[in-house]
C-alpha cells in the first residue's frame, strides 16, 4: 500500500464515524461502561475517563432534527 | 413664552456642555414628544396627579438633568445603570444619585450595526445608539456607569461600551440562587460599595445605609400601594400611566417622585370609592409579563388599552420584578445592613438565573392578586434568557387555564397592525 492510497483509507474510516461510534458506544455499555454525555468543552474529560466512563459530545451537528424543535425554543436560538 | 424661550436657549447650552448633538438631540425630543402626546395626553379619564408626570416626562432632558448638574456642582456624584440588580441603596448612601440608562428607542442604528450583532435585542442596539449618537444627557452626565453581567448580550456589549465611555464598572452577577451564587454577589456588592466610596470621597458607614435602605424602601412601598389599587373593577388606573410611574421611578429624585405616587394613590383611593374607573367595569384584564419596558417603549401598552382590555399589573424589572421586594433596614451594623441588600437582590427572579420557578409563581399570584384574565409575555426579539423562558411559562399557565398571548418584538413600528390584530383576538378570547 503506498502513502496515498493509505491516507484514502484512513480518510475512508472517517466517512461514517458517526455509525461506528455509535456501534462502539453500544459495545462499551455492554461492558459495562458508563457514558457521560457533554454539551460543552468545560466538561472534563480527563475526570470521565478517569472514572472509567466515555465522554460524548451531544451538541448538534446536523440540520434535519431542528424543526422538531420548533415551539420549544424562540426562532434564532444558538445551539 | 419669552421665558420658555430664555428656558430652552438655557437647555441648550447645558446640553451642548454635555457633549450632546444638538440637531439629533431636537429630533430625538419631537419625536418623544409627539409619541407621548398621541399616547399618554390622548387618554381618557387620566387621574390629575398624572400632572406630576407628564411635567416630568416633558422635562426628563431638561429640568431634571439640571438639578443633576445642579447636585454634581454641589459635590455629588452621578451614578448610572442598566439593571435593577445595581442597589440604590448603597449609592444613596455613598451621596450618590442613581439613574437608571435604558433606551426604549431605536436611534442610529446604522452606527450600532458597526460594533452589535443585527441579532441583538432592541434594549442593548438602543442604549449604545443613545451613546453613539450622543443623545442621552443622563449617560453624559454620569460619573460611573455600572454594567453587570447578567444576560449574554449585555455581558458581551459591555466589552464593546467599555472604550465609549470613559467610566465603565463592571459587576458580576451570579445566575444560579445557591449559596455560591449568594456569596458572589455579596462579594460583588461590598466591592461595589468600595467602588462608591472611591468615587464620592464617602465612607458608607450603618447610618447612612440605613438611611439609604429607609429613602428605597419607601419608594417601593409608594410603588407597591399603587399596584395594590389597581386591583379594584373598574381599574382607577391605566396600566400606560401606571407604567410611566415606574419608567420615571428610575430618573426621578427618589423622595419628591415617593410623594408624587403617594398623592396619585390617595386620588385612586376617592376613585375606588366612587367606583370611577379610567374604563368601565368589566374590562378584560391583563398583566404583562416579560422584559423591562424603557421609556418611550409604549407600544404594546398602548395597542393593549386601545383594543379594549386595561393592564392591571407588569411583571417586569420596570414593575413588580425591580421594586416588590424590601431591603430590611432593622440591623444595627454596616455588614449585617449589607447582608439584608444582599439578601434582598437576590429575590430578584430574573430570567438570567436557571432554573427561575420563583417568576412563574410570581406571574401566578400577579394573575390572582389582580383578578387578571390573561396575560400577555413581552419578549424582545433575540432575547435568549425571556424568550426563552417564554414558552415554558406559557404552558404551564395554560395548564391552569391563563390565556397567554406570546408576543415577540422590538421598537419598530413595522409590526403594530400584526400586532394589534393579535391582541384583539386575545382581548375576544378572554372576554
Ligand atoms: S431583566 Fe434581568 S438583566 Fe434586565 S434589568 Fe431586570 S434583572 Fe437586570
Ligand atoms: S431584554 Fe433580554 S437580551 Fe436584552 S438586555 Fe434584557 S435580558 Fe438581555
Amino acid at each position: 500500500m503506498n502513502a496515498s492510497t493509505e491516507v484514502a483509507c484512513l480518510l475512508k474510516s472517517f466517512g461514517n464515524m458517526a455509525e461506528q461510534s455509535l456501534v462502539g458506544l453500544e459495545m462499551a455499555k455492554a461492558d459495562g461502561l458508563k457514558v457521560v454525555g457533554i454539551y460543552c468543552i468545560f466538561a472534563p474529560v480527563e475526570i470521565i475517563r478517569a472514572a472509567g466512563a466515555l465522554p460524548v459530545g451531544l451538541c448538534g451537528k446536523r440540520a434535519e432534527p431542528i424543526a422538531a424543535a420548533d415551539g420549544r425554543l424562540p426562532p434564532g436560538s444558538h445551539g | 413664552m419669552e421665558r420658555e424661550n430664555s428656558m430652552s436657549q438655557d437647555y441648550r447650552s447645558m446640553w451642548e456642555t454635555l457633549g450632546l448633538d444638538l440637531e439629533a438631540h431636537d429630533a430625538l425630543l419631537g419625536v418623544l414628544g409627539d409619541f407621548y402626546r398621541d399616547i399618554y395626553l390622548s387618554q381618557k379619564n387620566r387621574p390629575e396627579g398624572m400632572g406630576y408626570f407628564d411635567f416630568v416626562m416633558s422635562e426628563v432632558h431638561g429640568l431634571r438633568i439640571r438639578e443633576l448638574l445642579d447636585e454634581k456642582a454641589a459635590g455629588r456624584k452621578i451614578i448610572g445603570s442598566y439593571c435593577v440588580f445595581v442597589p440604590e441603596e448603597i449609592v444613596l448612601a455613598g451621596n450618590a444619585t442613581l439613574v437608571g440608562l435604558c433606551a426604549g428607542a431605536d436611534f442610529a442604528m446604522e452606527e450600532v450595526e458597526k460594533i452589535l450583532p443585527r441579532n441583538t435585542c432592541a434594549l442593548i442596539k438602543s442604549t449604545f445608539g443613545f451613546k453613539l449618537g450622543r443623545v442621552c444627557p443622563y449617560l453624559e452626565a454620569a460619573d460611573m456607569v455600572v454594567g453587570e453581567n447578567t444576560c449574554d448580550g449585555k455581558k458581551k456589549a459591555y466589552e464593546s461600551l467599555g472604550p465609549l465611555v470613559s467610566n465603565l464598572y463592571i459587576m458580576d452577577i451570579p445566575q444560579v440562587k445557591s449559596e455560591k451564587g449568594k456569596e458572589l454577589l455579596r462579594t460583588e456588592y461590598f466591592h461595589f460599595k468600595d467602588a462608591v466610596e472611591a468615587l464620592t470621597g464617602v465612607t458608607i458607614d450603618a447610618e447612612r445605609l440605613r438611611e439609604g435602605i429607609h429613602t428605597v424602601n419607601a419608594k417601593r412601598r409608594a410603588l407597591h400601594r399603587l399596584a395594590g389599587l389597581r386591583a379594584a373593577d373598574p381599574a382607577p388606573i391605566s396600566g400606560l400611566d401606571a407604567l410611566l410611574a415606574n419608567q420615571v421611578s428610575f430618573y426621578d429624585n427618589p423622595t419628591r417622585f415617593t410623594d408624587a405616587v403617594n398623592k396619585i394613590c390617595d386620588e385612586l383611593e376617592k376613585r375606588i370609592a366612587a367606583r370611577q374607573g379610567v374604563f368601565s367595569e368589566k374590562t378584560p384584564r391583563v398583566v404583562i409579563s416579560g422584559c423591562p419596558m424603557a421609556v418611550p417603549s409604549w407600544k404594546i401598552p398602548s395597542i393593549v388599552e386601545t383594543s379594549g382590555a386595561v393592564i392591571v399589573g407588569e411583571e417586569s424589572c420596570v414593575g413588580e420584578r425591580g421594586v416588590r421586594n424590601l431591603t430590611d433596614g432593622s440591623a444595627q451594623t454596616l455588614e449585617a445592613l449589607m447582608d439584608a441588600i444582599v439578601d434582598r437582590y437576590f429575590k430578584v427572579d430574573c430570567a438570567i438565573f436557571t432554573p427561575n420557578p420563583d417568576r412563574l409563581a410570581h406571574i401566578e399570584e400577579m394573575v390572582r392578586t389582580y383578578k387578571a384574565d390573561g396575560v400577555i409575555h413581552y419578549g424582545l426579539m433575540f432575547c435568549q434568557p425571556y424568550l426563552m423562558e417564554a414558552i415554558p411559562v406559557e404552558r404551564a399557565l395554560e395548564k391552569k387555564n391563563i390565556p397567554c398571548l406570546r408576543i415577540d418584538t422590538d421598537y419598530g413600528m413595522e409590526d403594530v397592525g400584526q400586532l394589534k390584530t393579535r391582541i384583539e383576538a386575545f382581548v375576544e378570547l378572554i372576554k
